[in-house]
């Protein structure tokens, strides 16, 4: 009985925050700011279900989720940041939804500082 | 014998050989033992020297980051339902406080759980992370993320880190 | 119990269903593949649901291997989008 409330719980909240999750991933503007909604309450949202489950099953099945639960919270995180790389790389990060960007601020001068030194070069 | 040096991996394979099976017999202990052993031999990492391990601060590393992964979730749902398409961002540099390539990597990953961020790119000689917020509206705001970056690192160099 | 299982699994269909338009719309490869390694997450969600209704382990390893094989898909095609742009 016990155990059953324990698992609702976890399973409504789990999917309360995979739903939060992938309305994210549709409303928000660009795709950094999706995959944070694609890793954080996606992750969260299976940890939670898989802990909901796992309270429901014997010992021998739940360890197997617990590795499961360990491998997703190791693999998002990566994901992400592979995804992001590549948007940051290919250019296809959206600088006009920047509040503050101390990295292009960044490039921006030290190419402003090689093209003075070009220009004095000659 | 440069499998028995690789110790650590085979006792982690074996672990997880356990947890895939879900229970103990002294079968299926012999038979993680021998493939992690196969493994570590047909796939062998390179043998760096090892990090130190210490239990305790990586146990407070481990609950600090699952703390850290549901402030996440909320943080990232807010954002979502509050501002949706109108949600801003920013990248702000913090300062690293370790030299070890590991110990970065570690950090990086861990960053990727903390609200709304996740590590874009790391300038080592400049010894800069450049980290990109979910919700940031003005310089506070990015003020705030480096606190946040940096108690992080204090937990991971805390955790594993070397004295650089 | 009946009522929890028919919202959770309700709530995931509708998170199924919003990831897929994201997959549609793009605009990008990227957004396409953060949308379907989303959509993995959603199905091995589903299925921890249905192990947890009918409390039948044997889909465990499925789950597993699903969990394993998305994350080589995802971190693969994400590599394998950046090679092509730096190629135009």
């Amino acid at each position: 009985m016990i155990r059953d409330v324990v698992s609702s719980v976890f399973l409504l909240l789990g999917a309360l925050s995979c739903l939060l999750g992938a309305l994210g991933l549709l409303r928000l503007p660009d795709l950094p700011a999706r995959l944070q909604a694609a890793t954080k309450p996606q992750t969260l949202g299976l940890l939670l279900i898989l802990i909901g489950t796992a309270v429901r099953l014997e010992f021998e099945n739940a360890a197997t989720l617990v590795l499961v639960i360990l491998f997703q919270a190791v693999t998002a995180p990566v994901i992400s940041q592979i995804v992001a790389r590549s948007a940051y790389r290919t250019g296809t990060l959206d600088r006009d939804l920047l509040v503050i960007d101390e990295l292009t601020a960044r490039v921006e001068r030290e190419d402003g500082a090689r093209d003075a030194g070009d220009d004095r070069g000659k | 014998m440069t499998v028995v040096r690789r110790w650590p991996q085979i006792l982690w394979l074996t672990v997880v050989w356990l947890l895939l099976w879900g229970r103990v017999s002294p079968t299926i202990v012999v038979g993680g033992v021998v493939v992690a052993i196969v493994v570590t031999a047909l796939f062998p990492l390179p043998l760096v020297p090892r990090l130190p391990f210490r239990p305790w601060p990586l146990l407070m590393l481990a609950g600090f980051l699952v703390g850290d992964l549901f402030r996440s979730g909320l943080v990232v749902s807010v954002e979502t339902l509050r501002y949706g398409s109108r949600s801003r961002a920013g990248i702000v540099a913090v300062p690293l406080l370790t030299r070890s390539e590991r110990v970065v990597t570690v950090i990086a990953a861990a960053a990727a759980l903390t609200p709304g961020s996740f590590v874009l790119q790391i300038d080592r000689q400049g010894g800069l992370l450049y980290v990109y917020a979910l919700g940031l509206r003005g310089a506070a705001d990015a003020e705030q993320v480096r606190v946040q970056m940096r108690r992080l690192q204090e937990r991971v160099v805390a955790a594993m880190g070397v004295p650089a | 119990m009946t009522i929890v299982f028919a919202l959770v699994l309700g709530m995931l269909s509708a998170a199924a269903l919003l990831t897929v338009t994201r997959l549609l719309k793009g605009p990008g490869t990227l957004d396409r593949i953060a949308a379907l390694d989303v959509f993995v997450v959603l199905i091995v969600a589903a299925a921890a649901v249905y192990i947890a209704i009918y409390r039948d382990g044997s889909t465990v390893p499925l789950i597993a291997a699903v969990a394993l094989v998305g994350f080589v898909g995802s971190a693969t095609a994400a590599r394998l989008v950046e090679r092509w742009e730096r190629h135009r």
